[in-house]
């Protein structure tokens, strides 16, 4: 058991290091002068002396990067270059969105997503299955913003329950707000959630397990709730937790389209505008977050099933 | 080899998708031929209402105009063979370093197969569209932003993880067939090993997979465009049409309907090809291929 968490944890600290020196390589490979995006062409030489100092420009490579590993345990990554605000700053301000919204896509997904797949998986061949492996094919194929392009014109503005983008205002109107953005970025995974639990869910009903629970004569609704569903659902403890990666990128495009405030949306405008220290910056909370994440998914998984403490 | 053409003709979804996607490599072919109206010619005279907006599908124009008075049918059929195109690069790209990475660390096994291995998981400890995005951007710096190069190279640099494991899977059972042993026993080298015997035998997977990563590539391409990092303009591809459509979806939501279902249908296309050859192969290896 403590060997199966130090490995764990071990590995993580390897993935944080490995992004951390990513961004380095990213940072150093750019061409563009850091001094002079920051400053811009008239600051004076004693500015520009001290900013160099700071990030260790008149150094080799190697002291640049124990300058960056130095600055990273102490929390400074730089500051944006079009808003001169410390970058881990601006980022504190946009997580928050990001982690409703991310949130709010996950309770989606499993609320949507396990229903469906059981229900495919009990009417295995039926018009239930076959309707919901159509809504799985395409959840799956539709583009993020193709999916959200036809939410925000139909539900939004055609109809118009729901405004057609921004934060609101906290409370209830924050969650009218929420509802399209969290629909759009949970399209994917409610489709991927019902195949995963329909496959699994069919091998789970085959099983001897589910057997003997017939023959004890419990009802059906037992056998499968209790027997057969709870089996088939583990593997979504793994996938909720990968998910969080996949959901951080898509909240790029969603945020973009429904004008959510939050980091993704900060990070394409970065990216646009080649915010560098932004970017960086950005990313590298992002991954170390999903790295985070994934270790705590991992130590849940070997809290639940015994098999993996080896 | 006819047992699974058997398996994947009896299967109606991969049937459909082998239709469609034979149908969009027609129309990719053909795409100077499909429309007269010309996908990069701005009409503004007959192509925009009187209020400068764009028109309504017609008899004129199938699928409408757009904001430029450009032909949409036009632009959506030369898009398919642009959209296509770099998906094609790009899943080439993967399928080389995926296979590579993937024979080299079943045939090595060890500890340079456990290092290859830890390698794609680091590459996966990236969220891979964040990757992309942030790719796409240094790539466009680096002077290649007249051409597609970008957005294959990204994709490419981005998308052989899963061909590497699957690949690797299949590659580690390989090496320790009869085969092989006998292989070697008759003197062959390892360059010959893997051309001869490894690669022949990891093609079904290979194909398999290749066909799921094109999908994914033909939605990661469209997304890098609708944020702006896709092929530069003024080729036409289907991102690039929802990019520039997206400001009008109110007024003129054939803008963004038309290239959007085009990439709807693209991508099931060739989700259901992959997964049908999957089933037909019985190339159970390749079933965490489907997932992201």
């Amino acid at each position: 058991m403590i060997g199966a968490i130090v490995r764990r944890v071990a590995w993580t600290a390897l993935v944080v290091w490995f992004v951390v020196t990513a961004t380095f390589a990213v940072t150093a490979a750019i061409p563009a002068d850091p001094v002079k995006a920051l400053l811009g062409p008239h600051a004076t030489a004693e500015t520009i002396a001290r900013v160099r100092a700071h990030y260790c420009l008149d150094h080799g490579v190697v002291h640049q990067y124990g300058c960056w590993l130095d600055r990273v345990a102490r929390g400074d990554l730089g500051e944006s270059y079009r808003s001169k605000r410390a970058v881990t700053e601006i980022i504190g301000d946009r997580l928050w969105p990001t982690v409703q919204l991310a949130l709010a896509a996950i309770a989606l997904q499993l609320l949507i997503g396990v229903p469906l797949g059981a229900i495919a998986a009990l009417w295995r061949g039926r018009w239930p299955d076959r309707g919901a492996i159509l809504v799985a094919v395409i959840g799956q194929s539709a583009p993020p913003f193709v999916v959200g392009t036809v939410l925000l014109y139909l539900l939004a503005y055609r109809w118009g329950w729901f405004p057609i983008g921004g934060y609101g205002s906290g409370g209830w109107d924050r969650i009218v707000h929420l509802v399209l953005p969290a629909m759009t970025l949970a399209a994917f995974g409610v489709a991927y959630y019902s195949r995963v639990v329909r496959s699994e869910l069919i091998d789970a009903l085959g099983e001897d397990y589910v057997r003997t629970a017939r023959a004890k004569g419990l009802p059906e609704r037992i056998v499968i709730g209790r027997h057969a569903l709870r089996n088939a659902l583990g593997p979504l403890v793994t996938l909720v937790g990968l998910d969080l990666g996949t959901l951080l990128g898509g909240a790029v495009v969603v945020e973009f389209i429904f004008a959510w405030p939050g980091l993704g949306r900060e990070l394409l405008r970065a990216i646009l505008e080649i915010d560098i220290p932004l970017i960086v910056g950005a990313v590298l909370v992002v991954a170390v977050a999903i790295a985070v994440v994934n270790l705590l998914v991992d130590l849940v998984y070997l809290w639940i099933d015994p098999r993996l403490r080896a | 080899m006819s047992r699974a053409r058997a398996r994947f003709v009896a299967n109606r979804g991969a049937v459909l998708g082998a239709v469609l996607v034979i149908g969009l490599l027609g129309i990719a072919l053909l795409a100077p031929v499909l429309s007269e109206n010309n996908p990069l010619a701005s009409d503004v005279e007959h192509g925009l209402s009187e209020l400068g907006a764009p028109l309504p599908p017609s008899r004129d124009a199938v699928l409408g105009t757009d904001q430029l008075g450009r032909d949409v049918w036009a632009r959506v059929v030369t898009g398919t063979r642009t959209s296509l195109s770099i998906a094609a690069i790009a899943t080439l790209i993967a399928l080389v370093i995926g296979v590579s990475i993937g024979l080299v660390a079943g045939y090595a096994g060890g500890a340079v197969d456990s290092a290859l291995m830890r390698l794609v998981d680091l590459v996966l400890a990236f969220p891979l569209l964040l990757l992309a995005i942030l790719l796409a951007a240094l790539f466009r710096e680096a002077e290649l932003s007249s051409s597609n190069a970008p957005v294959f190279l990204t994709l490419g640099a981005v998308g052989w993880t899963t061909m590497a494991r699957v690949v690797r899977g299949k590659a580690l059972v390989l090496a320790r067939s009869e085969m092989i042993t006998a292989a070697r026993a008759l003197g062959a080298g390892p360059a010959r090993i893997l051309v001869r015997h490894f690669l022949p035998n990891v093609a079904g997977v290979v194909i398999v997979v290749a066909a799921l990563v094109f999908a994914q590539n033909l939605l990661a391409e469209s997304v890098l465009s609708y944020l702006g990092l896709g092929p530069a303009p003024p080729s036409p591809t289907w991102g690039h049409m929802l990019y520039e459509g997206r400001a009008y979806y109110r007024t003129a939501p054939h803008l963004v309907l038309a290239p959007g279902i085009a990439i709807v249908i693209a991508v099931v296309a060739f989700h259901l090809v992959g997964e049908g050859l999957r089933d037909a192969f019985d190339a159970r290896e390749a079933r965490s291929a489907g997932a992201r």
